[in-house]
């Protein structure tokens, strides 16, 4: 039998795992985690490129369940190839920086940490890269837990616990959904693949296939971390350790929005007349919007980094909701496929950088807590002289982030700006969605640079313990993402070719690209004229650069080293610092109520759940005392007196008396 | 992609703008009843600052580079801007308009946040609190004027615009922008981010000499790449065929948008951030009411 690279990277991670639990010193496990998932990236990319490049599909069975229809296949499409190579990369990147990071933890034991971590990056690979929905949901709990695990890996940590446990229960329902839709199916169709499911779900009534399509929206938003389903996610992405966090955020959430491509865009345009389709795509977008709007405002008003971070990813989710939506909602019209096209592209390609700069800045956040101890925005500053490269990496991600050119976020934002423009030229609602992207675009670069002007510029903080130096395996990992920012920022095309064939279409049916890597809408397509050259700008940008850097050299002025000005007063740095909590408060004051958050749960649930398991306290203990009583009560009869003696005897006389009495009778 | 429309409106950028700014001075100086600066005196001013000593609080590269980082970018949005040049200068539409001129604030706010001082970080949290609610008025407009025309490219706005006349919603997004247009140029009654008696020119307290040169120019440039950008898209009018002429007429309306705002500017007070949020917030309506109108087809 013939294994594909992606059995192998799925089996070497496996193995990993095992591997991991022998092992008791942090830097020779992270190491050995390492070279096991660096060789499945290896091989999963290896596979992916393949896929991407020709577009055709690797399949793989390995085992099969006929009784249950159910087959155990690796079926890598290029929207599989994709995300597995998103997962693989991003994660690697995460371990490497984990090695660093996780001597933080000297008291716990590393093989909670890199068999988990392990097992993790095994169950999103096989979720993406199975076609059965059996599997998928496995694949789907594997990922779940060991995530729960990471979540709460500080145990002592009462909030990790409680985190932990509101993830673990809002993911729970929603994987409940996903069960039920399952179980539905198959019950229909005697199998679980997922081809034979979109057959299942075409002969359904529309009732009922619209409230299959509502569960399975309901699983993949709760884990997309759209607004209302999303609210584990402000709780324990910020717990989790960093590199775990990285991962959560760059890739795990985006699992969501694979879900949604797979049964939205895979499954309901095949079968769904075109109104239905142009709903569930509305649906779509407007919840990707409220999310972006939310969690983007909400943003602002966060002091504590990671959560600040866990806000921005739920907006930066809804953008790939809004985007998605867009493409599946013209996904039906033949008219229309190259904006369908356009918005798929723009959410696609926003997953892949948000996948990006986001892990970036969780490491980066990670950074600072690694080097502070503290992950309070208020209790930090002036951090770029202590890691210069983590600042400089961390400026590109926050660059990245708020969407600014020449970095990747530009490239996705751009593409989602003009699907929901075109869009909004087709079907009018669409174009609010534009201006909302747009306001939050600007509250992205207004947290974003909260987070970095706190944390890294300004006046070092005087409160907390001095901040350390940061391991280079960390830095490492932040340089090479960012670096990544940068050169797909300014190469989009490479990015958006094979992003292009995941839709199973080519480039040019959208853009035509021109010199310099310029890229042009193409008006008969249905998209709106547009052109953007990422090259030429940023070479014009640095021509200007120059000749500003020259007006400025141009006087040949002296420099002198001065201490700040403060209005002709002296105090100490600490007293004039401007500490993160001051930032916009007029604006976050307009906008105070705007996330219902819901307070993590004190757990009385589980209290009276092992209550329950407790069978001492209700069955064993009670029944003990209630006997222990009897026998006290028995042998309190024996006092000793011989009168109470005679009158028992007397009573017992006569109760035998009675009894032979009327047995006789 | 055209050199000359490059060349043109790189000079204009460069050359023109401190000019405007000399008008604005002198039209405030006559309503003040004052003599006033001569119109050149920010020329002076800037080749002065040129040669003065540059003091710096810290050694961060941030603060060493901001500056021109800013320019640059507000020089990138100028080639981008309509100038009344028959084509396009740079190849981008709208967004890249949009994302460089925020680059360039970007670059303001870094910069004040690496100068460390409380003063000039107020002013780059009151700075980007005015941009939130400024450019969604400034967007919202684009957005109708890209609905009209059926095309993101600025170009192609004003080509609509000029072919097929005033249309209300057109008309509408116009008046928006300029009701924003106050808040856009930080000139009173909202210039609260910089709020010289108030936080001591905010972001900009800390620069002195070639990097002060630097950042005046940079916002000059700023200033007038919105007020071409609301003359040549709404009001694009009057047309002529020979270029210079068009570049010319742009320029004059540009001019009367600036008197304007020296005069408004010349008789209010400055308003708190919250007061300027509550106006711009109102005014946001009005450009949610020219889409609305662009959606419905008038």
């Amino acid at each position: 039998m013939v294994c594909t690279n992606v059995e192998i990277a799925f089996a070497l991670l496996l193995v990993g795992a095992l591997v991991s639990c022998c092992m008791r010193s942090w830097r020779l496990a992270g190491w050995v985690a390492t070279a096991f998932i660096g060789i499945a990236t290896l091989l999963a990319w290896n596979d992916g490129l393949n896929v991407l490049l020709s577009g055709s599909t690797i399949q793989g069975p390995i085992a099969a369940l006929p009784r249950f229809g159910s087959q155990l296949a690796v079926t890598l499409d290029p929207l599989s190839a994709g995300f597995v190579m998103l997962i693989t990369g991003v994660s690697l990147m995460a371990t490497v920086y984990s090695i660093g990071y996780m001597e933080h933890y000297p008291r716990e034991s590393p093989r909670r940490f890199y068999a988990l971590l392990q097992l993790f990056i095994a169950g999103m690979v096989g979720v993406v890269s199975v076609s059965d929905w059996l599997f998928f949901i496995v694949f789907w709990e594997v990922m779940t837990l060991a995530s729960y695990f990471l979540v709460t890996f500080e145990r002592s940590d009462p909030q990790a616990v409680r985190a932990g446990f509101k993830y673990f229960i809002m993911t729970h329902v929603a994987t409940a959904g996903l069960l039920i839709t399952a179980i539905v199916l198959w019950g229909n169709t005697g199998s679980f693949a997922f081809e034979a499911h979109k057959s299942g779900l075409s002969f359904m009534g529309f009732p009922l296939r619209s409230l299959l399509l509502a569960l399975y929206l309901l699983a993949f938003t709760t884990k997309a971390g759209i607004f209302p389903m999303g609210d584990w996610l402000p709780d324990a992405h910020p717990t989790a350790p960093s590199g775990v966090s990285a991962i959560l955020s760059g890739v795990m959430i985006k699992l969501g929005a694979y879900g949604v491509l797979r049964v939205f865009w895979g499954m309901l345009p095949h079968i769904g007349r075109q109104g239905e389709i142009m709903t569930w795509g509305t649906i779509i977008v407007f919840l990707g919007t409220l999310s972006a709007f939310v969690g983007g405002l909400t943003a602002m008003k966060e002091n504590d980094s990671k959560r600040l971070l866990a806000f921005s990813s739920i907006s930066q989710s809804g953008y790939i909701f809004l985007a998605l939506g867009i493409g599946i909602a013209f996904s039906a019209s033949a008219k229309l496929s190259s904006l369908a096209l356009l918005g798929l592209l723009g959410a696609g390609f926003h997953i892949l950088n948000d996948g990006i700069y986001k892990s970036l800045l969780f490491m980066n956040a990670g950074s600072i807590l690694y080097s502070t101890g503290t992950r309070d925005l208020n209790k930090v500053g002036g951090l770029s002289s202590v890691m210069p490269l983590a600042a400089a990496a961390g400026l590109v991600g926050v660059a990245s982030l708020s969407g600014l050119p020449p970095t990747n976020g530009f490239a996705s934002k751009w593409l989602i700006y003009q699907s929901s423009i075109s869009g909004g030229l087709r079907f009018a609602p669409f174009v609010i969605v534009a201006v909302v992207a747009f306001f939050i675009s600007l509250s992205t670069l207004a947290y974003s640079l909260k987070y970095y002007n706190a944390a890294f510029l300004g006046k070092p903080a005087a409160e907390g313990r001095r901040p350390t130096n940061i391991p280079a395996t960390m830095t490492f990992a932040q340089c090479v993402l960012a670096l990544a920012c940068i050169v797909i920022g300014l190469a989009p095309v490479w990015a958006i070719k094979p992003i292009v064939s995941v839709f199973g279409a080519s480039l040019p049916e959208t853009f035509s690209v021109g010199a310099a890597s310029s890229l042009a809408a193409i008006p008969a397509y249905g998209a709106v004229p547009a052109v953007w050259s990422p090259v030429a700008l940023f070479a014009v940008f640095l021509i200007c650069f120059a000749i500003a850097e020259g007006i400025r050299g141009s006087g040949k002025a002296k420099t002198r080293a001065v201490p700040s000005w403060y209005g002709g007063e002296e105090h100490t740095d600490d007293e004039v610092r401007y500490r993160a909590h001051g930032f916009y408060s007029p604006f976050n004051q307009a906008f105070a109520k705007v996330y219902p958050h819901l307070p993590i749960p004190r757990l009385p649930s589980i209290k009276r759940l092992r209550s329950a398991l407790d069978f001492d306290s209700w069955l064993y203990g009670p029944l003990v005392r209630w006997g222990g009583g009897l026998v006290d009560r028995i042998s309190r009869s024996h006092a000793g007196i011989p009168q109470l003696y005679m009158v028992w005897q007397v009573v017992g006389m006569i109760v035998v008396l009675v009894l032979l009495f009327v047995l006789i009778r | 992609m055209s050199a000359s429309t490059i060349i043109v409106n790189g000079l204009i950028a460069l050359l023109l703008a401190p000019l405007f700014d000399g008008v604005v001075r002198k039209v405030k100086a006559i309503i003040h009843s004052r003599k006033g600066p001569p119109i050149t005196q920010v020329y002076i001013d800037i080749l002065k600052l040129l040669g003065k000593e540059d003091l710096r609080c810290t050694a961060s590269a941030i603060f060493r580079f901001a500056p021109a980082v800013a320019l640059a970018a507000f020089l990138v949005v100028a080639l981008l801007t309509p100038m009344g040049m028959p084509c396009a200068g740079l190849p981008g539409d709208m967004v890249t308009w949009i994302y460089f001129l925020t680059l360039g604030a970007a670059a303001i706010i870094v910069l004040a946040a690496a100068s460390g001082n409380p003063f000039a970080e107020a002013g780059a949290a009151r700075e980007i609190m005015m941009l939130l609610s400024v450019e969604p008025i400034v967007v919202a407009a684009l957005i109708t004027a890209a609905i009209k025309s059926g095309s993101m490219q600025l170009t192609d706005m004003t080509a609509w615009n000029i072919s097929h006349g005033p249309a209300v919603s057109m008309v509408t997004a116009g008046i928006a922008f300029f009701l924003a247009l106050q808040a856009a140029l930080g000139k009173l009654p909202f210039d609260i981010a910089e709020a010289e008696s108030e936080i001591v020119d905010g972001p900009l307290i800390e620069l002195s000499g070639p990097k002060l040169a630097t950042m005046k120019l940079a916002l000059l440039i700023r200033q007038l790449v919105y007020c071409f950008l609301l003359v040549q898209i709404f009001i694009p009018w009057p047309v002529f065929s020979l270029w210079p002429l068009s570049v010319l007429a742009a320029l004059v309306k540009v001019l009367i948008l600036f008197v304007l705002a020296a005069v408004i500017e010349a008789v209010s007070p400055r308003l708190r951030i919250d007061q300027a949020i509550s106006y711009t917030g109102r005014v946001l309506f009005v450009a949610l009411a020219a889409l609305v109108l662009a959606v419905i087809g008038v």
